[in-house]
């Protein structure tokens, strides 16, 4: 039987274990399988578990592993998939119950590669209906029903990779795949304590995964360290001609190296000081922490603003025009209704009445945002920035009045998102109520080296990602 | 809000009441008229944005227009040696 502690290791440290023999890609995967079963349900944090999938994988890695056959950093590793993206054979929900029976014969790009890669899947994510493509008042907006914080049950892991945020917090597997098309890896890496990556838009394809915005959507890893999301990365990037908006073969990959990152200094970073319209005096005092470190490290920090402009506004129109596309077919049946939350419910027939200029309006702001932003990277490696504006929330019921408050102007997801940078998220400091706080770095676009560059020099320099929820 | 984003709204809420209406409660109206409101709050925003006819549209998001090229400069991918994650995939 495994010790505990073997759950909460990275996915670079159970990776050298597997390759010298001293941990078997079996046992490790029947103890997560144990502990999903187990723990999992405490915080509804899966839709589906593959056992039978993954016992296959697992014992198909040991017998190559056992004959020599190295398939990389991966082989041999479990981890979940958000319940978005296509596993053949097994339901795919998108969370929503429209779909909730529903199941493709093929595996997605992202699965097929991490297949090629010998890693091995235990289970599918739960997620927010939709990833909140056609919008959502509250965390119950669910299948599978509101999933609650491994480090405080009576708080949200955020979405909408809810699960995957659960998962890897609670050590039920080592990482897990997101999707981000604003926010939706980064809010639950920084509620749930874990280090979260959104790729450079065009780097991982898209093929296989549920569609909300395609100009917006991302796939990307959750795990325990930027280290890890950097290989995990190295393994999922790539061109695909599947995907529409695949970036071409020498853009798409990444020859994440590990030691190479180190060797990047002095590394500037730019504190965005406008971001956030009410950020919590802890979290800011967590970055500032954060930043200190970063800079006894050899790094310079300088405060910069984000210049003005509509980006949150830019970002949201962009995500309501193009949902009421991609879920047309769900919207003109009726079917919307079927959908858990009120606003999901018909906030595509108000989607529906956007025309056609505006989209190519809101598309023509976009090119000048995002020619505005890129123009900071001039200065700065990276910008920095609260990973959120507070701590996780409490769960709460849907709001009987009113859908939402108003859009946070600058919220650094909205900005990032809309524009296609990289940004990764990690634990920088714990609240009060003894839940995580982030810092996040955003990248030029393609650049994710950088964005994890700072991540990874910070984790080497503190142990916050090393925290674990009470409990688990 | 102007007078004139609010008759946008409401025109907005007649056409969406005319095609699905029927499927409608009253206190979903309701909220459908405010998630038009603040939609149209929105597209002000935009709309007051600058512009010039020649600025196209990020239809299809492209890396190329802001010199994308820079990012891919020294140091931007340190090392050249691939991972074994990415070696061995066929």
């Amino acid at each position: 039987m495994l010790a505990e502690d073997t759950f909460f290791l990275s996915v670079r440290e159970l990776g050298d274990q597997i390759r010298t023999r001293r941990l078997s890609p079996v046992e490790l995967t029947e103890g997560y399988l144990g502990r999903s079963e187990r723990i999992g349900p405490r915080f509804n944090a899966y839709v589906t578990l593959t056992r039978e999938l993954a016992l296959e994988q697992a014992h198909a890695a040991e017998r190559e592993i056992a004959a020599g056959h190295d398939r990389g950093p991966l082989h041999g590793i479990p981890y979940a998939v958000k319940d978005l993206v296509a596993v053949a054979g097994y339901p795919t929900t998108w969370g929503a119950h429209p779909y909730s029976s529903q199941k493709f014969d093929y595996d997605g790009t992202v699965v097929e590669r991490l297949n090629r890669a010998g890693a091995v899947l235990i289970g599918k994510a739960a997620m927010i209906e939709l990833a909140g493509g056609l919008g959502y008042s509250t965390g119950y907006a669910s299948l599978t029903g509101g999933c609650k914080n491994p480090w405080n049950t009576d708080y949200w892991t955020c979405g909408s990779s809810s699960g995957s945020g659960a998962i890897v917090a609670a050590g039920l597997a080592p990482w897990a795949l997101g999707s981000d098309t604003r926010g939706s890896i980064i809010c639950p890496s920084a509620w749930c304590g874990v280090s979260g990556l959104r790729p450079s838009f065009g780097r991982v394809s898209r093929y296989g995964a549920m569609a909300i915005a395609w100009s917006m959507d991302k796939l990307g890893p959750m795990a325990r360290t930027a280290d890890d999301c950097g290989l995990v990365l190295s393994v999922i990037a790539g061109h695909d001609p599947r995907d529409h908006d695949s970036l071409p073969p020498r853009l798409a990959e990444f020859p994440y190296a590990h030691a190479a990152l180190s060797s990047r200094i002095p590394l500037r970073v730019g504190r965005l000081t406008n971001v956030w319209r009410e950020p919590d005096h802890q979290i800011e005092a967590a970055v500032d922490n954060a930043l200190a470190v970063l800079e006894m490290g050899g790094a310079t920090v300088s405060d910069v603003e984000i210049p003005d402009g509509p980006y949150e506004e830019a970002a949201e129109l962009t995500i309501l025009m193009e949902a009421a596309s991609a879920f047309q077919e769900l919207i003109s049946s009726g079917r919307c209704s079927e959908l858990r939350d009120p606003v999901g419910q018909i906030n595509g027939y108000a989607s529906c009445q956007f025309s056609a200029s505006d989209y190519l309006q809101v598309q023509r702001v976009r090119t000048l945002l995002q020619k505005q932003i890129d123009k900071l990277f001039d200065r700065f490696d990276v910008l920095a920035a609260a990973g959120q504006s507070s701590a996780a929330s409490p769960l709460r019921a849907p709001p009987e009045e009113d859908f939402a408050g108003p859009i946070e102007r600058r919220a650094p997801d909205g900005i990032s998102s809309l524009c296609g940078l990289p940004a990764v998220t990690v634990p920088c400091g714990l609240s009060k109520e003894k839940l995580p706080l982030a810092v996040q770095f955003i990248g030029r676009a393609l650049n994710d080296q950088a964005a994890i560059g700072a991540a990874r020099s910070f984790q080497e320099r503190t142990d916050w990602h090393r925290l674990r929820p009470p409990g688990v | 809000m102007t007078s004139d984003q609010v008759r946008e709204a409401e025109a907005k809420l007649a056409n969406a009441v005319r095609q699905f209406g029927d499927r409608l409660s009253e206190e979903q109206r309701g909220r459908l008229r405010r998630i038009l409101l603040y939609n149209e709050k929105m597209l002000a925003s935009i709309r007051t944005f600058r512009t010039a006819n020649g600025d196209a549209p990020a239809s299809v998001l492209s890396y190329f227009d802001v010199g994308i090229e820079a990012a891919e400069g020294p140091g931007s991918h340190p090392s050249p040696d691939p991972p074994r994650g990415v070696e061995k995939q066929g």
